[in-house]
């Protein structure tokens, strides 16, 4: 692996209140090289979201930061003034989410704001317009020139999350993170912006970074996968390895409940059992362990770090795969 | 003030999916001109400051003050189209006179109430925490006492001119255009497109001018236009109660309570003026209606 565009080092955020702290992300770790694609997957609250927003420092507010680096290209962002980190935000590192309906100022053509952003980081006018066109071509959207003096009601879902790509393109970043872009489009949509992410950043060589609850859509898109559960990275593994070999009982399975190809002898779903636990009150011990059918004594006392298990994965579980049935 | 609308505008983006961009974008005026309340307002509304403009400009038919004792109490006839007073003196040219002193004081206690009340609306939706608290306090107490009452008190304190009157209108108006503002602006700062424009890192003073104003424009313009219709009113309130601007200006409150001693002999003396006051207040609320339309994004189209 060669050195990380981004890295994300023991971030922890929380809200602090009178009677101590709630964490909600306890301390993740990620890293991502330019060129790579990284998924981070997890239920709701598992703190992926979060994680994110704390790159660009733009938790919503009783939310902070407790502690953690955020380091681009070796800069620290947690120690970066403001005036830099807007020159981060949407210019070094880009963010596309998940709803493009309502990401859009409803009153401004869409032209006109993929202009503002780039007018925002310093580029000309003149540029920025030609900037614009260039890059509505580049998302495949027909006819740039009529896109580009729409209102965003004019325009489908699935083309205003062209535009929202475009946008968040415009300033070739480093690093792009995709925050569930494709959650809110129907399947042929998202293949659609899926192939279009991956032939764009193969152009590019950015690193991308894409959030999400599908794994389905992992497997098709990215390298590596970290499986995030309760405030936690529980598994991180490159992609083929994870689906073909999880080695965690959580991370098994979420697989376990993917609907297969096979017809014939439909067996019903797989699902886990119980609810997440709020990461913010937590029982010592494993969080996944009320879930776990291979939980042993020691899961209820301590919490599992993070385990090397070869070929590059990591789990957090004390038990290797190979002994979960006994 | 029981009608006190308050038109929250708050542009969402219209969930149908129509892949055909529409080319035409009609204009607030279209869109005005478009519905019925719209259009009566707007020709009743130019008629008023036509005839604002043309009294203040003194273009009447007669000199709104010249005295004519042989023609006093004239009925209508075309040599006086709305009759004439007991000193003789036209009511039209009178009335032309008049709407050009209040349409003037209308529009600087609006002027007054807007600016105030939208920047502190403004200061209290966007920055929250205790600015937020300390205006709506503030607004809320001034909410308390009705905005005609505050008016007289100012206006005794003050003495009645043009200016004086204006402030005393105005003052009373602010509360309304700190919540109309107040409410969309606090709406507006977490839309996801504001949100958005962050993560796009955008200062906060370009989210603030560029993304949140424009979408309040539309709520300030409606509530501007039926401000003019309440300033007109209680401008007229506080004339006919004498706390109008002094005697040589004329005014129509002060027409309709000169009047009304004579409403039974001549009935068109007080019959102008109070139609005048009906047609500027209908035409300011019916042009308010009209601009509530045209404020929404979604209507612009198609």
């Amino acid at each position: 692996m060669s050195a990380a565009e981004l890295s994300i080092r023991g971030l922890r955020v929380g809200i602090a209140h009178r009677h101590g702290v709630d964490e909600i992300v306890r301390g993740v770790d990620l890293e991502v090289a330019s060129g790579e694609k990284l998924g981070v997957v997890g239920e709701s609250g598992s703190g992926k979201t979060l994680t994110m927003l704390s790159v660009l420092q733009l938790l919503p507010s009783p939310l902070a930061v407790l502690g953690g680096q955020v380091l681009l290209d070796g800069e620290d962002l947690m120690h970066a003034d403001e005036r830099r980190l807007r020159a981060v935000r949407g210019g070094e590192v880009a963010m596309v989410y998940q709803d493009p309906m309502s990401s859009l100022n409803p009153l401004l053509r869409v032209g006109t704001q993929i202009v503002e952003a780039l007018r925002a980081h310093g580029v000309p006018v003149e540029a920025a317009r030609a900037r614009t066109r260039e890059v509505l071509g580049q998302v495949g959207l027909p006819q740039p020139e009529r896109i580009e003096s729409s209102f965003p009601h004019e325009l489908s879902g699935g083309m205003l999350q062209r535009v929202m790509i475009a946008m968040a393109l415009s300033t070739s970043p480093k690093v792009l993170i995709a925050d569930e872009p494709t959650t809110a489009l129907d399947v042929t949509i998202q293949q659609q912006i899926l192939d279009l992410v991956s032939a764009l950043q193969a152009e590019t060589s950015m690193a991308v970074i894409w959030v999400t609850h599908d794994l389905g859509v992992v497997a098709r898109l990215v390298d590596r996968v970290a499986v995030m559960y309760a405030g936690r990275v529980v598994e991180q593994a490159p992609t083929r390895k994870l689906f073909a070999r999880p080695t965690h009982p959580y991370t098994a399975a979420l697989l376990a409940s993917l609907p297969g190809p096979e017809i014939g002898h439909r067996k019903p779903l797989h699902q886990i059992g119980g609810t997440p636990p709020d990461p913010a009150h937590l029982s010592p011990g494993c969080p996944f362990r009320a879930r776990c059918p291979y939980a042993i004594g020691r899961c209820a006392v301590e919490e599992p770090g993070l385990i090397d298990r070869g070929s590059g994965s990591v789990a957090a579980c004390w038990r290797e795969p190979e002994l979960w049935e006994s | 003030m029981s009608e006190l609308a308050t038109p929250v505008v708050t542009p969402e983006p219209m969930d149908a999916v129509n892949g055909e961009p529409a080319a035409r974008h009609r204009t607030w005026f279209g869109t005005v001109w478009r519905s019925r309340n719209g259009r009566i307002g707007f020709i009743l509304s130019a008629l008023v400051v036509l005839g604002a403009i043309f009294g203040s400009l003194g273009v009447t038919p007669y000199p709104p003050d010249a005295q004519n004792f042989n023609a006093s109490l004239k009925g209508i006839s075309l040599a006086h189209v709305l009759g004439t007073d007991q000193f003789g003196r036209d009511v039209f040219s009178q009335i032309l006179q008049a709407l050009g002193v209040s349409l003037e004081i209308a529009g600087i206690s609006v002027l007054i109430a807007g600016g105030i009340g939208t920047l502190g609306g403004i200061v209290a939706g966007f920055l929250g925490r205790w600015p937020s608290a300390l205006i709506m306090r503030v607004t809320d107490v001034m909410f308390a006492i009705p905005a005609i009452l505050l008016a007289l008190a100012i206006v005794t304190a003050l003495g009645p001119s043009i200016i004086d009157s204006s402030i005393a209108i105005g003052v009373g108006y602010i509360p309304i255009f700190v919540r109309v503002v107040r409410g969309p602006v606090l709406a507006l700062r977490e839309a996801d497109f504001v949100r958005a424009g962050r993560v796009l890192g955008f200062s906060r003073s370009r989210l603030l001018f560029r993304h949140i104003l424009p979408s309040v424009a539309g709520a300030v313009a409606v509530q501007t236009s039926l401000a003019l219709a309440w300033a007109i009113l209680a401008e007229a309130s506080l004339s006919f109660l004498g706390l109008g601007p002094p005697p040589p200006t004329a005014s129509l409150g002060e027409m309709v309570s000169e009047s009304s001693s004579l409403a039974s002999t001549a009935w068109w003396t007080l019959a102008g003026p109070s139609i005048a006051i009906i047609i500027a207040v209908i035409g300011f609320n019916f042009l308010g209606d009209g601009l509530r339309a045209a404020a929404d994004p979604r209507s612009k189209t198609r």
